[in-house]
């Protein structure tokens, strides 16, 4: 994990690096001359070799120093404790929100593949994957704010300004997940386990929620593990159109005004939470899956 | 076998035809099979694959898979229950109680998540409605019963080899004693001297529980070694029964003739294998009249135009074959009218 979290910062540091544009120009406006320039690199260590600077930002970043905006001159760190919260909430409301829903949908449209609920259970997947979210997201505000005036269209005020986003932003998470769910749970109906438990007496719903859930949870947290970095992703659309101060926005935002540091930290910030979702999608996984336990067993004993 | 035959039988099958359906046809698995067994007994059924075997054990379970597979007509008597009757609840308490299926391929029929002490312990739990602590307990003895320390209860199916799962199943299916146990090809994928321990096993641990057996395989081997009688099944259908003395040395079927033509002969190991000519029968086109005509020697007109019905050689062994239409009355001509090489050497 941690190799996984150098390697991005690394990356988005070198593409920084060489992105077109003069610092200096940004901070100083039209005060810029030759020599404020050339302070001013010097007090950011602009002037150092790239290797320098690069583990000098490291080794600050690690201390919990994500260094100063470009453009407001306050503390990154700030900033992204305004933001990060924000995003955190919707991420985790969003997550829950598609789990709770979709593990259900997808185990009742693979028990009952042929029903009504399963028909529509499909449809709505459809264009769940296949509607962009924005457009989604601006139908939904229509609806519910335009014309019914129940939910707020923007900001972050209280409880009811997240309904919207984390709609939005699960919907597509909730038909993955669902169709993944299903998919992986008629493929464990039709194993010969099942049909020993079957054999020995096991209850329909003992069939169901024992034998076959078990085994078909496997392949859908891998799901839900990847899924999660790019709800993450989904989430910087989502607080642009819902006009949510997050971590998406901070993101765009400081992009677009070349503030370098606040990249750095909010793309760093962002590649740590996809890193823990993942290594938490793989402690689920081998907690679920003894096969899996044992191997881990297994490298422990021999260490 | 004679003081069986007074009682009434524990499992029957009468007429039973089970289709299985789809688009592009309708494949006939089952095709008006007669079958009997008797409290105590074991019964072989035997047959190439694709003949019905399995989807046998499935009915007797009422575990036909649906919504492709029909039992079109027929009835399933077992302990006196009209099996095809039962709605699912109430075969799910049939099921693992009064009669058990060990299936034929140990690696996938256990649960893998779960481990092999629960797996036993949750027949316990659902038949004799006991606590967890108390259903556990028994499947340990289960297991120490089928020769498996019982502190590896709590290990999962993975940290065990094929012979070792067999035996699990095996667990599995005595756990509650049931009356019947259906053991679709147990030894199939275990290699020979594993086969050997767990035949051993099963024979033994049937005659400690009193229990009976149908044992559903391809190998005339194990049904010498374990059965009392047997059922040549083709095409979905019993074509020669008999007790084991009846069918090894007495066998009057061309198909069951065939059968052992094809086996090797460990005294005459010179002797070429004489395979059945021909394919079995597409079970979605099957052949009018006697379903193994094509492939058959003696065939005839007729063979090829009226299904046989069966004939009586004795109290025990019967056949569907027409050959013997004309000799019922005449009995002391079957011997002499023995076909091939079956004739020598083998009449008791």
């Amino acid at each position: 994990m941690v190799p996984v979290v150098i390697g991005v910062i690394f990356v988005v540091y070198l593409i920084m690096y060489l992105s077109p544009g003069d610092v200096t120009a940004t901070i100083l406006g039209s005060n810029w001359t030759p020599e404020g320039a050339e302070i001013i690199r010097e007090r950011l260590g602009l002037d150092r070799s790239f290797i320098e600077q690069f583990i000098s930002y490291l080794v600050n970043f690690v201390h919990g120093d994500f260094g100063i905006s470009y453009i407001n001159s306050t503390p990154v760190i700030d900033q992204l404790s305004v933001a990060f919260p924000n995003t955190l909430i919707l991420v985790i409301i969003s997550i829950t929100l598609a789990i709770v829903l979709s593990i259900p949908i997808g185990i009742r449209t693979a028990v009952k593949p042929n029903s009504i609920f399963s028909g529509f259970a499909t449809v709505f997947a459809m264009i769940g994957i296949a509607a962009p979210g924005f457009w989604i997201a601006l139908l939904l505000v229509l609806l519910f704010s335009v014309y019914l005036g129940w939910l707020p269209a923007s900001g972050m005020e209280n409880w009811k300004s997240i309904i919207l986003p984390s709609i939005v932003l699960s919907l597509s998470f909730m038909a993955g997940i669902s169709r993944m769910m299903r998919s992986s749970m008629i493929e464990s109906l039709r194993t010969d386990y099942v049909r020993t438990a079957r054999a020995k007496g096991v209850k329909p719903k003992g069939i169901t929620y024992v034998h076959a859930l078990k085994n078909a949870l496997l392949p859908t947290i891998t799901v839900i593990g990847s899924y999660t970095g790019e709800m993450l992703g989904g989430a910087v659309i989502c607080e642009t159109v819902f006009a949510i101060p997050g971590m998406g926005r901070l993101m765009i935002e400081s992009v677009l005004s070349h503030d370098v540091p606040c990249v750095l930290a909010a793309v760093s910030v962002m590649s740590i939470c996809v890193a823990i979702m993942s290594l938490v999608a793989d402690l689920l996984y081998a907690y679920f899956d003894p096969r899996i336990k044992a191997r881990y067993m297994r490298g422990r004993v021999s260490r | 076998m004679n003081e069986n035959e007074k009682k009434n039988p524990l499992l029957k099958i009468e007429n039973l035809h089970v289709h299985f359906v789809s688009k592009a046809e309708t494949v006939k698995a089952i095709n008006g099979l007669d079958l009997e067994v008797y409290p105590g007994e074991t019964l072989g059924l035997v047959g190439e694959t694709g003949a019905g075997k399995t989807t046998t054990g499935l009915t007797i379970l009422n575990m036909v898979p649906k919504p492709q597979g029909r039992i079109v007509e027929g009835k399933v008597t077992l302990d006196e229950m009209d099996i095809l009757s039962k709605s699912e609840s109430e075969m799910s308490d049939i099921r693992g109680d009064v009669v058990s299926m060990i299936f034929q391929d140990p690696m996938t029929s256990l649960n893998p998540v779960i481990t092999v002490g629960d797996q036993i312990a949750e027949v316990f739990r659902l038949h004799r409605k006991i606590d967890k602590k108390e259903a556990l307990e028994q499947a340990e003895e289960m297991l120490e019963m089928v020769g498996i320390p019982r502190v590896r209860a709590n290990e999962y199916p993975h940290q065990f080899s094929g012979g070792m799962k067999q035996r699990v199943l095996i667990a599995l299916g005595l756990a509650c004693t049931p009356k019947l146990l259906i053991a679709d090809e147990p030894t199939t994928a275990l290699d020979v001297t594993i086969q050997a321990q767990v035949l051993e096993l099963m024979q033994r641990l049937k005659k400690r529980l009193d229990m009976a057996m149908l044992m559903i395989t391809h190998d005339l081997g194990i049904v010498a070694e374990v059965c009392d009688r047997v059922a040549v099944m083709y095409a979905g259908t019993v074509v020669e029964s008999g007790s084991l003395v009846d069918i090894f040395d007495h066998k009057r079927h061309p198909y069951t003739e065939g059968l052992f033509n094809s086996l090797p002969n460990i005294k005459n190991r010179d002797r070429d294998l004489i395979p059945i000519k021909g394919q079995m029968p597409n079970p979605a086109d099957l052949p009018t009249g006697c379903p193994f005509h094509p492939r058959c020697e003696y065939a005839t007109e007729r063979c090829a135009q009226e299904e046989p019905e069966l004939h009586w050689f004795s109290e025990t062994h019967c056949a569907k074959c027409w050959l013997y239409e004309n000799l019922q009355e005449d009995k002391s001509m079957l011997h002499s009218k023995d076909y091939g090489e079956s004739k020598g050497g083998t009449q008791a």
